[in-house]
Order: structure tokens, then C-alpha cells, then sequence
């Protein structure tokens, strides 16, 4: 009986809903199968069961949000990540989004996050800088 | 309109300029500032330290010996603007990075007619980078990166909104991915070798009405992705030593109206991974000790896979529902157990390539620990006789009992 914390250790952490670390050249995008390599672009979901999906492009999950294959209700995280960063994952909803000529992500969807607009880096603010909020970017990305 | 003719006019009559340690002009750019439109510059051996050198002009940079041109792992060390630029015989050598640029050894920006040959491109970023061009070549090059760089290595070479691009006979290795083209369209691709490249040794999206022949892909990250693109001819390619969890020899991803051809796929997890992709011709191809040959979703639609050689797959075909709706005949299958009563060469019975296990495993991957076990072999004599799970419309009608001569 001694064990029996153990076991109860090894069932809570086989059910918990905590984001996974980014595995940069080995995780693969859910939507597009591609290998998920640029820092600073990738995104991820998190469901009430535990499972993780990943994504190299926000434009990929959202896209897999869109097409219906997941139940809305049964997601505990919809997560990004920062631009810049590797593993600052950030929930979706506190993000701002911009996209640009600068801005060049790996399926062309072209969209960076930030926790607020001032930490844009100057080097991004041109007259093509466009800046939308969490939901005004899924409506922006097409079905397709 | 003037400048132009005068740059004409000067062509019939090129002048050349001599860079060495011992010429009166010692550095290449100090060269490309006295040129004229046309001139050669003739680049002597020694070791040349100039940051970036800027072409705006249409001239031929040539190697005499082994010039090698050292970025020291600061700056991008050539920049091209310029249209009929040749750079022939040059090495160039640990170019800077920079996560907002694109660093590149070469970087052609919206030329016409350029031509990089005989180059050799060591510790880069990116090595070759072309965007927005039109008629270039890139022939015999070497571009070789050091793989400890993981993720902040770009590219081998690497083309971006191009048409009628050539890409002959170069080496990549150690990049990001070997070859990288998005938008590039009536493009060739022929005879390059990309290997162990962290990613992908070919990897093309958005790319239609290009061609691949007799290029070769060995042991990269993840194989081979082909993506969203149509019209695309693949051809006497070979894929071998792509294994890892989530690699493939290609990947076929949006794909339509394509051919893939007299390929080999050996030793990869997957031969071909196909999703969303319809109306290719999967024909005389060999598939040989691949963990499996076909993965095939749902989502394809209208193939056409015929006259291939399947030998010594761990699995034939994999599919992730039960509703096929490409089509399989005259292949060689070595577990095919049928006989040829009328001798017409083709087997009596049909051929179903999808076993009940290989379904199984593909709904949940831990069966793979019954793989060769005796149960699994009862499952699918049981699902052989009555079909429940495996789809029954995929079948070959007209399996061959010969394998091709591929």
C-alpha cells in the first residue's frame, strides 16, 4: 500500500491539461503534417481530456477550429505562441495580432502575436502593419 | 531604354578586371564599383573579408583557383539586384544570421538570366536565396551546413515567387531543407542530391507545373513535402533512409493532377503519405522495406496506382477509413497469394492491400506491439474470409504474379 501515492501521482498526471513544450524539428503541424521548425509562429490546443494538438501556422489551427473537427466545449487551452519567443505560449484571447509585409510565417498566413501592441518591434511598423484582435483574426483566415 | 543599349553595346566589347592579393585591385568590391555592364571579374585564390558585397550591375564573377569569400558569420556576402549576372567558381564561407533577415551566401533579388555555377557554400544560414526571378540557373553547386545549428539554419537553396528556374546537379546537406521553393512555377529540378537535411530534402508549396527528375533524397528529417501544388512531375527520383515517426519518403499534401513516376522508395517509414490529394498517377514505381508503402486518407480522391513493385513493406497500404476512392490494378505484390489459371499473367483473384491489422494500427498506433505475432496473422485470415473492418473496395483486380523489371 506503501505505492499508493505513486499510483494516484501517475494518474493525475496521465489526465492533466497543462500545454506541452514545443519540440521544435520533431512535432508535427496537425493540419498541415509539416515539421514544425520556426520559433515564434506555432500554436497549440489543449482538450479537456489532455490531448495536444500542434501547429506550425495560427492560420493552421485556425482552420482546423473552423472545420469542425473539434467540439469547442471540450477545448481547456487554445494557445500561442509570442513572436520571438519559442515556448512563451499565451491564451488566444489575451493575444493582439498583427500581420505585414515583414511578418512571414510558414504557411503563409502571415500573422504575429503579442501580448499587447505596444511590443511590436519597431521593425515591423510599416504602412502594410495591420493589428486585429482574437476574434476579428479567425474570422480573417478563410476555410481554405 | 538608353542605358540599356549602352550596356548592350558594351557587351560586344566586355572588358575584364583582375582581383587578387597581388593585382592592383584587391577586393571584389572595389572591382564590381569600377565595372562596367558586361565586364568579367577574375577573382584570384586568397581569402577575401569585405561584408557585403552589393552586384547592381550585369556582371560575371569568376573564381580562378579557390577564391573563398568569408562572411565571418556577420554579414549576407552577396547581394545580387542586377539581371545576366554569372558568379562561377566561388566559395563562400560562414555567413552571418539574423532572425529578421534572411541571410543568405548568395541572395538574388528580382533578376533576370543569372546564372550561379561551381560554388561551393559552407556554414551558412541560408545558402542560395532567390526571390522574385525569372530564368535563373544554379548548376553543380555544393552547399553543405553544419546540423549542430538545429532549428537556426534556413534553407540549402531556396527560391520564393520564381518562374523557369534550372536546378542542376547540386549537393545540399545540413540545411534547414535541401531545396525550398514556394510560388515558383515551370521550374526544373534535375540530378541534385539533398541529404540529412533537419527537415525536408525537397520541399515545395504552391508550386505548379514544375518538374523533379532523377534528384536524390537520402536520410533527411522528414523525407520529402509536396504541397498544395498541381501539375507536377516527379520522376525517376529516388527516396531512401527516411525513418522517424512522423517521416516519409513524400509527403503528398493538397496535391492534383500529378505524376509520380519510375521512383524508388527504400527504407522509409512511409513510401508516400497522401491527404487531399486526387487525380495522380502513381505508376512503375518500386516500393521497397518501407514500414508502409502507401498511407492513403480519406481525402484522396481519383488516384491512379498502377504497374508499381511492392516488395518487403512491413505494410502494403494503409487508409484511415473505409471508403477508397482511388484505384489499384496490375500491381506486384510479394504477399499476393493468388495463382494464374489462364495464364494470362495476371492474377485470378483479386488482391486487397489493406490488412485488418495494418487498420488497427492505424486507429490506434500501440497495436504496432503485436506486429508478427500470431494473432495478428488470425486476424487477418479471419478478415480475409469475411471483411468487416478493411475496405472492401480497395482492391487490385489484375495483380501481375512477376514483379516489373524496375
Amino acid at each position: 500500500m506503501k505505492w499508493f501515492p505513486l499510483f494516484l501521482l501517475v494518474f493525475l498526471l496521465s489526465c492533466n491539461v497543462t500545454p506541452e513544450p514545443m519540440r521544435y524539428g520533431t512535432d508535427l503541424c496537425y493540419t498541415c503534417k509539416m515539421t514544425i521548425m520556426e520559433k515564434g509562429y506555432a500554436s497549440q490546443i489543449v482538450s479537456k481530456k489532455g490531448r495536444v494538438y500542434k501547429f506550425d501556422d495560427l492560420g493552421c489551427m485556425i482552420q482546423m477550429m473552423k472545420s469542425g473537427a473539434l467540439d469547442r466545449s471540450e477545448l481547456a487551452h487554445i494557445l500561442t505562441i509570442k513572436y520571438g519567443t519559442d515556448q512563451d505560449l499565451m491564451e488566444v484571447g489575451q493575444a493582439v495580432y498583427a500581420t505585414g509585409d515583414k511578418i512571414k510565417s510558414p504557411m503563409n498566413f502571415n500573422i504575429a502575436t503579442f501580448a499587447k501592441k505596444e511590443e511590436i518591434p519597431s521593425v515591423l511598423q510599416d504602412s502594410s502593419l495591420r493589428i486585429y484582435s482574437w476574434n476579428e483574426i479567425y474570422d480573417l483566415v478563410g476555410n481554405n | 531604354m538608353g542605358l540599356m543599349l549602352w550596356c548592350t553595346a558594351h557587351f560586344l566589347h566586355a572588358g575584364s578586371i583582375r582581383v587578387g592579393p597581388e593585382q592592383g585591385i584587391t577586393s571584389i568590391s572595389g572591382a564590381t564599383q569600377k565595372a562596367l555592364c558586361g565586364d568579367t571579374i577574375w577573382i584570384e585564390s586568397g581569402l577575401y573579408k569585405e561584408g557585403n558585397i552589393v552586384l547592381d550591375k550585369s556582371l560575371t564573377l569568376m573564381g580562378m583557383g579557390n577564391p573563398v569569400l568569408d562572411g565571418e558569420k556577420k554579414y549576407e556576402i552577396l547581394t545580387v539586384g542586377a539581371d545576366d549576372v554569372s558568379i562561377v567558381g566561388l566559395t563562400f564561407i560562414n555567413s552571418g544570421y539574423s532572425a529578421m533577415n534572411d541571410f543568405a551566401s548568395i541572395k538574388i533579388v528580382g533578376s533576370r538570366y543569372f546564372k550561379i555555377e561551381s560554388c561551393t557554400i559552407r556554414n551558412s544560414y541560408f545558402g542560395i536565396h532567390v526571390s522574385n526571378c525569372s530564368y535563373g540557373k544554379i548548376w553543380n553547386c555544393s552547399v553543405e551546413g553544419t546540423p549542430d545549428q538545429e532549428q537556426n539554419t534556413g534553407n540549402a537553396i531556396h527560391f520564393w515567387k520564381c518562374d523557369h528556374m534550372e536546378v542542376f546537379n547540386n549537393l545540399s546537406s545540413g540545411h534547414r531543407d535541401g531545396i525550398y521553393l514556394e510560388f515558383v512555377t515551370d521550374s526544373r529540378i534535375q540530378k541534385n542530391t539533398s541529404t540529412k537535411n533537419i527537415r525536408y530534402g525537397l520541399h515545395f508549396m504552391f508550386s505548379h507545373q514544375n518538374s523533379y527528375q532523377h534528384n536524390r533524397f537520402l536520410k533527411n528529417g522528414a523525407g520529402v513535402a509536396v504541397m498544395y501544388s498541381h501539375q507536377v512531375d516527379m520522376i525517376q527520383n529516388e527516396f531512401q533512409d527516411n525513418w522517424g515517426p512522423s517521416s516519409f519518403g513524400i509527403l503528398l499534401k493538397d496535391i492534383t493532377d500529378s505524376r509520380i513516376i519510375h521512383n524508388k522508395f527504400i527504407r522509409n517509414s512511409a513510401g508516400v503519405f497522401m491527404e487531399g490529394s486526387n487525380r495522380c498517377v502513381i505508376d512503375s514505381n518500386l516500393f521497397q522495406e518501407n514500414g508502409w508503402a502507401l498511407r492513403v486518407q480519406a481525402s484522396c480522391t481519383d488516384n491512379q496506382i498502377a504497374y508499381n513493385n511492392f516488395m518487403g513493406n512491413t505494410f502494403d497500404v494503409a487508409c484511415n477509413g473505409t471508403l477508397v476512392l482511388s484505384k489499384f490494378n496490375s500491381n506486384y505484390w510479394d504477399r499476393y497469394k493468388g495463382y494464374d489459371l489462364n495464364k494470362d499473367q495476371f492474377g485470378d483473384i483479386p488482391y486487397n492491400p489493406v490488412s485488418l491489422y495494418s487498420v488497427l494500427v492505424e486507429q490506434n498506433s500501440a497495436f504496432l506491439i503485436l506486429l508478427r505475432s500470431a494473432l495478428t496473422v488470425i486476424l487477418d485470415e479471419v478478415e480475409k474470409a469475411i471483411p468487416v473492418l478493411t475496405p472492401i473496395d480497395l482492391q487490385d483486380l489484375s495483380p501481375v504474379l512477376t514483379p516489373y523489371p524496375l
